[in-house]
């Protein structure tokens, strides 16, 4: 009985000498980052928040009529078993796209959507993929078509939205505006105003319908955030059930490695854009321009928050429109990811250059490799000389960051039929 | 002590001893000189209490007030402020023009904003759309343009 007690003690007295000091400055840096706050509001979509509306987007989610083969649904690049993710460098719809797909984890937390922030809000980052040649291949005539011609779709968009409708028989199915396929857009200019202004409307209510789903992706929390919850509580019994590499490695997140600097806040993200000098896939010198051409795409688009479409087209995300600052500077720049469950979204960056976590910690180390954007002067980036067992504590940190998953109901499309009561009056 | 901060408190000398009814202030460029107790002939300005710094070139003054203060990191803020000549503390000059601009001189970039400036009829100017998307050192600028004079005036901001 001795001999267990004395074991006891020295395990605690082990367990003491090996914690980490948080000073007040770190522990204020900690509390910054937990936890994560249901998504802000978006004024822009009557819709985000309504039951019937996450419904209909779940629908729609998993619906591969939507695309132009019939094969491919927004779950095929996202798919719910890797993450909302596909695990691939370069998503695959009808043919190689131009970069990773990026998780919808907690997806309603973005400032600005794609990685180049080409949509400035879900709805709208939603059309993007239905339509684009590369991916879904699809065109908002065809997706009028599949909702009009489905009666229970139909039924949950019209008690959204009102009466949708009839498209017309008569156009081509893939009649839609495009700069890159003459043929659809020919077809769709050959479209009277006022029908395409009835499907760009239809449209847009199904991205609509999309966020309502996409903003209940949401993760509950992680390892990390149960300690922050401890260290506020001063819990030590919780606190010494977090690993010890784990807090070294949150130490040197938030201190010497300065990976806060982008990565701050609950998402683990400032939602901006930087230039990470990681070359792009095949080597070379960087070619995709990502928020240069992003920032521009975002002020013409007729989907943005200060369009006819948007239901606040006089607030506050159209007022940081008209704030907007793009350039050459933003040459090669990229959004920043969130941090939160990175861990099993493999592989990582714009184009999945990077296969692990401990390859993009020893990336951000050495800066190996690395190469200048083009014209871009951001220099917050320099090498940090991590030590074997700090870069491997940051890898274990990152791990921490993994949340309780997605409710499995939200992860198929849905089995229930379409709640009765609607929020919207 | 860097040149910026001299010339702030030489100006800060000339621009508390044009206050009349003002109380001796700190030397700080950033605190907000004591407002005079509550006149019954005068109203209180718009910019009492409001923080200060004078431009490098030292011709003027500028008051500020943070919307909201201290300045929050990765939101939206906003700010008012009103310029002065050197010597006049009581009336804004109307025949100026200022802009307001933020850079991180280590990292080598600004905002991803343009902020709005509007001038109003009061001598005001309202600043809007600004965001300090990074924790770090920020240097918010002042840029006051009268004829062929512009000055600066810099607020250092360490954003945690």
């Amino acid at each position: 009985m001795k001999s267990a007690w004395l074991v006891a003690i020295v395990c605690a007295l082990q367990s003491a000498s090996e914690r980490v000091e948080f000073d007040a400055k770190e522990l204020a840096r900690i509390e910054k980052l937990s936890p994560l706050s249901p998504p802000a509001a978006d004024p822009t979509n009557r819709v985000a928040d309504d039951a019937l509306a996450a419904w209909l987007g779940q629908s729609l989610f998993f619906d591969p009529r939507l695309s132009r083969n019939q094969q491919i649904a927004c779950s095929t690049c996202h798919d719910p078993k890797l993450a909302f993710a596909d695990g691939k460098q370069i998503a695959e719809g009808l043919e190689k796209a131009d970069r990773h797909a990026p998780s919808l984890l907690n997806v309603a937390q973005n400032r600005w959507f794609f990685w180049d922030g080409r949509a400035d809000s879900l709805w709208s980052q939603a059309l993007g993929p239905i339509e684009n040649d590369k991916e879904m291949g699809s065109s908002r005539l065809r997706v009028a078509r599949v909702v009009f011609g489905d009666a229970k779709l139909r039924a949950a968009y019209e008690r959204l939205f009102g009466a949708l409708a009839e498209p017309p028989k008569s156009a081509a199915l893939d009649a839609k505006p495009s700069t890159t396929n003459a043929q659809a857009d020919a077809s769709w200019r050959a479209l009277d105003e006022t029908t395409r202004d009835a499907l760009d409307r239809a449209f847009a209510n199904v991205g609509k319908a999309l966020e309502a789903y996409e903003r209940r992706l949401v993760t509950g929390p992680s390892p990390f955030d149960r300690f922050v919850d401890a260290l506020r509580t001063k819990d030590a019994a919780k606190i010494a059930e977090y690993p010890l590499e784990a807090q070294r490695g949150l130490q040197l997140f938030i201190g010497k490695a300065n990976c806060r600097s982008c990565h701050s806040g609950p998402n683990f993200s400032d939602g901006e854009f930087h230039s990470t000098g990681v070359p792009p896939l095949g080597g070379g010198s960087p070619h995709d321009s990502g928020r240069h051409a992003g920032g521009k795409l975002v002020l013409e688009s007729p989907f943005n928050a200060a369009s006819k479409f948007s239901d606040a087209p006089k607030g506050e995300a159209a007022e940081r429109l008209s704030v907007l600052r793009v350039g050459p500077d933003n040459w090669g720049e990229f959004k920043t990811p969130s941090l939160r469950n990175v861990a099993s979204r493999a592989p990582y960056m714009h184009q999945g250059q990077l296969a692990s976590l401990a390859k993009i910690v020893r990336f951000y180390s050495t800066m190996e490799g690395s190469i200048p954007a083009g014209h871009h002067q951001e220099t917050v980036l320099q090498p940090l000389n991590l030590s074997d067992r700090e870069q491997s504590d940051l890898v274990i940190f990152l791990q921490t960051l993994t949340g309780e998953p997605v409710p499995a109901e939200l992860c198929a499309p849905p089995t229930s039929p379409p709640p009765h009561a609607s929020s919207l009056k | 002590m860097n040149r910026t901060s001299r010339a702030a408190l030489l100006l800060a000398s000339l621009f508390v001893a044009s206050c009349a009814n003002s109380k001796p202030i700190s030397t700080s460029a950033t605190v907000a000189p004591s407002q005079p107790a509550p006149n019954s002939n005068e109203a209180t300005p718009a910019w009492a209490d409001t923080k200060w710094l004078a431009t490098a070139g030292r011709n003027f003054v500028i008051r500020y007030r943070l919307l909201p203060d201290p300045i929050p990191s990765n939101e939206s803020f906003a700010l008012v402020a009103w310029v002065f000549a050197k010597g006049d503390a009581k009336t804004p000059l109307a025949d100026v023009e200022l802009s307001v601009d933020a850079a991180m001189p280590a990292h080598h970039h600004g905002m991803t904003r343009t902020p709005k400036i509007e001038k109003r009829a009061d001598g005001s100017f309202a600043a809007s759309g600004l965001l300090f998307h990074m924790p770090g050192h920020w240097e918010l600028y002042f840029d006051v343009a009268r004829g062929a004079l512009t000055e600066r005036a810099e607020l250092d901001v360490e954003l945690e």
